[in-house]
């Protein structure tokens, strides 16, 4: 039988594959590589689900309680979001860029204690399901808009060969995508907030007492709000725009790493 | 021209611009408020920063910067800035809607023209959300009343600045197979001043009590013990002595502190007698055992467990929670219905050549 360690050492020795094909796909400039690499993301997401399966089966719950739990979880929502754009868009050459992303994030979930804890008190809420899994899905899509933009800001120093034009999308292509991902991202975030919120109102008696993560939370939502508003009302697009994206990014992992392990709140549990 | 110029400051009040500057800044001073610890007293902040630093910070009100005056202006400007801005945007989305709009000069069918307008409606709707939260969180924060009563089961004990009295009839520590805690519970009563109960029940994590506004939360717990303070084995002070927390006896200038008890199979507790501000004896002794000082006597004895129950009131939360709503709606629509519908179906096809 196969268990949530072994699961996610084969998704990870898939995803690194992965990523290797994709660098492969790059230096050789053979389109058919990204077959391969998009099959190993797949594959390293079915033994990902496995992993997170098995825990949750482990642990008697979903595993959204801990550091090490939200990291794996993170790396399976931006595998899942790779997923879901390379197919809607015909992205192929989208792994490359993506594949740092899922494998730095379940790196940093190594570094953390796998130990299955009981759930605190105050962790033992329905409201713990809607808040962390769609902070999964906000964090999965700002990462996959930096990965986005990250390549808009490589593409205009790449040369226009053959294999650029046919294979990688045009910037105004790889901006809308990355406008998409945010928009996604940011409506994903406020039910973030929003549930928080409503959790905290029933567990620590404010809704709202701008512990360091609720403040980062709601400094990330201004970055990006600021960024769809610009965008739509004075037409802020391409470099400056995608430039802009992973700064904002840095904001969420500050948010997510950097307020645990730099800043104490009422989120230090996790 | 006085005309002119208070249209020029109302546009300028309600534009982006105007509320993208204000953004910014509290977004900066909010991390600012992560970074500075928030809450300490002067010597504190000294303590930690240079003396200019420290100057700073409570100049400034960084010290607490969430209820600074600084913050408190930028967010009623900011609340300035949403209201003009939905007011005006209010009537053109009527005009959009009656068709009299001639903002819509993208060649757009008549789908994409309907979608349009709904997105329009959405993205008003996730202002005017916003709008609605900071306005009845602020009531809620101005208002907001936070007290605290704590005991062991048996006591009654007042909520000040109520009419209130809460009654503490248990309190339980509920564990699974697997001996983990898994829930803290005080039954609890709360009884008007004539001490008729008014409500019987219970709060626990996750699961505060209510009545009439008031929210009752299991927040902490801890050890409890009698205590007594005998001189020359006349009786001083007789009283419930809870864990961190000091008996004394101001008229003969000596207390003592309980630090903490340790109810193994040989219970123990640790603490520390001062006289005259100075600590005179610290030590571990069994539960129910005569500590003796010179003349005096400190006898603790029962240990059981103390609940501490916070009761807050924040007003406006309905008005909030509706805003919020509205918010997630208005995004939701904006979100299925793009404004800028720059991308068509067309365009999604043809990204990669």
């Amino acid at each position: 039988m196969l268990g949530e360690k072994e699961g996610l050492i084969i998704a990870i020795i898939l995803y690194v594959l992965a990523m290797f094909i994709y660098i492969m796909l790059f230096t050789s400039k053979k389109i058919e590589y990204s077959k391969y690499g998009s099959w190993l993301i797949r594959f390293g997401f079915i033994f990902h689900t496995i992993a997170i399966l098995n825990r949750t089966v482990e642990a008697g719950r979903l595993p959204l309680a801990s550091q090490y739990e939200f990291a794996t979880s993170f790396a399976w929502a931006i595998s899942l979001s790779f997923i879901v754009y390379e197919w809607k868009y015909k992205f192929k050459t989208l792994g490359i860029f993506v594949t740092p992303f899922i494998l730095g994030v379940t790196a940093y979930a190594a570094m953390q204690s796998s130990e299955i804890k009981p759930l605190l008190p105050v962790l033992q809420s329905k409201w713990l399901f809607f808040h962390v899994s769609t902070a999964i899905f906000s964090y999965g899509s700002f990462a996959i808009a930096c990965a986005l933009s990250t390549i808009f800001i490589i593409r205009e120093r790449l040369k226009n060969d053959e294999f650029t034009l046919k294979h990688l999308p045009q910037q105004e292509a790889l901006d809308q995508m990355a406008y998409k991902a945010i928009s996604f991202g940011f409506f994903m975030l406020t039910i973030v907030i929003v549930t928080g919120a409503i959790w905290a109102e029933r567990a620590w008696g404010r809704y709202w007492r701008w512990d360091p993560k609720e403040t980062w939370s709601f400094i990330t939502w201004i970055i990006y709000a600021i960024y769809l508003h610009v965008r739509l009302n004075k037409g802020w697009k391409n470099k400056k725009a995608a430039i802009y994206a992973i700064a904002g990014f840095a904001a969420v992992i500050f948010t997510y790493i950097g307020v645990n392990t730099l800043l104490s709140g009422f989120h230090s549990y996790l | 021209m006085k005309k002119r110029s208070l249209r020029k400051t109302l546009v300028f009040l309600r534009s982006m611009k105007f509320g993208i500057f204000l953004l910014i800044l509290i977004m900066l001073l909010s991390m600012v408020g992560t970074f500075i610890p928030q809450g300490l007293d002067e010597h504190s902040y000294s303590h930690e920063y240079s003396e200019m630093v420290t100057k700073i910070i409570i100049g400034l009100g960084l010290d607490d910067v969430y209820n600074s005056k600084i913050f408190g202006v930028l967010f009623v400007a900011f609340t300035l800035n949403l209201f003009l801005c939905s007011t005006s945007r209010f009537f053109k989305i009527i005009k959009k809607f009656k068709g009299t709009s001639s903002i819509e000069n993208i060649e757009l069918d008549s789908t994409d023209k309907i979608e349009n307008k709904i997105g329009y409606l959405g993205s008003w709707l996730l202002h005017f959300g916003i709008l609605l939260v900071i306005i009845f969180y602020s009531y809620g924060h101005i208002t907001y009343f936070t007290e605290s009563v704590y005991g062991v089961p048996g006591m009654i004990r007042s909520i000040n600045g109520t009419e209130y009295q809460v009654k503490i009839n248990d309190f339980t520590i509920e564990y699974d197979e697997e001996g983990v805690i898994k829930q803290y519970i005080s039954q609890i009563d709360l009884l008007d001043k004539s001490q008729n109960i008014l409500k019987s029940s219970y709060a626990a994590v996750n699961s505060p009590m209510r009545y009439e506004g008031y929210t009752f939360y299991q927040t902490a717990y801890g050890w409890a013990a009698e205590c007594q303070v005998l001189k020359s084995g006349e009786n001083l002070v007789k009283d419930i002595i809870y864990e961190q927390t000091s008996l004394n006896v101001p008229s003969e200038n000596i207390g003592i502190f309980f630090n903490k008890y340790y109810p193994d199979d040989d219970p123990m507790l640790l603490y520390a007698i001062h006289y005259r501000g100075q600590i005179v004896k610290m030590n571990f002794a069994p539960i129910g055992e005569t500590i003796k000082w010179n003349q005096y006597e400190f006898k603790i004895d029962n240990p059981q467990m103390y609940t501490y129950i916070e009761v807050n009131k924040m007003k406006g939360q309905l008005g909030a929670a509706i805003g919020a709503f509205i918010m997630i709606l208005g995004l939701f629509i904006v979100f299925k219905y793009p404004i800028n519908k720059t991308i068509n179906s067309k365009e999604k096809d043809s990204y990669v050549r």
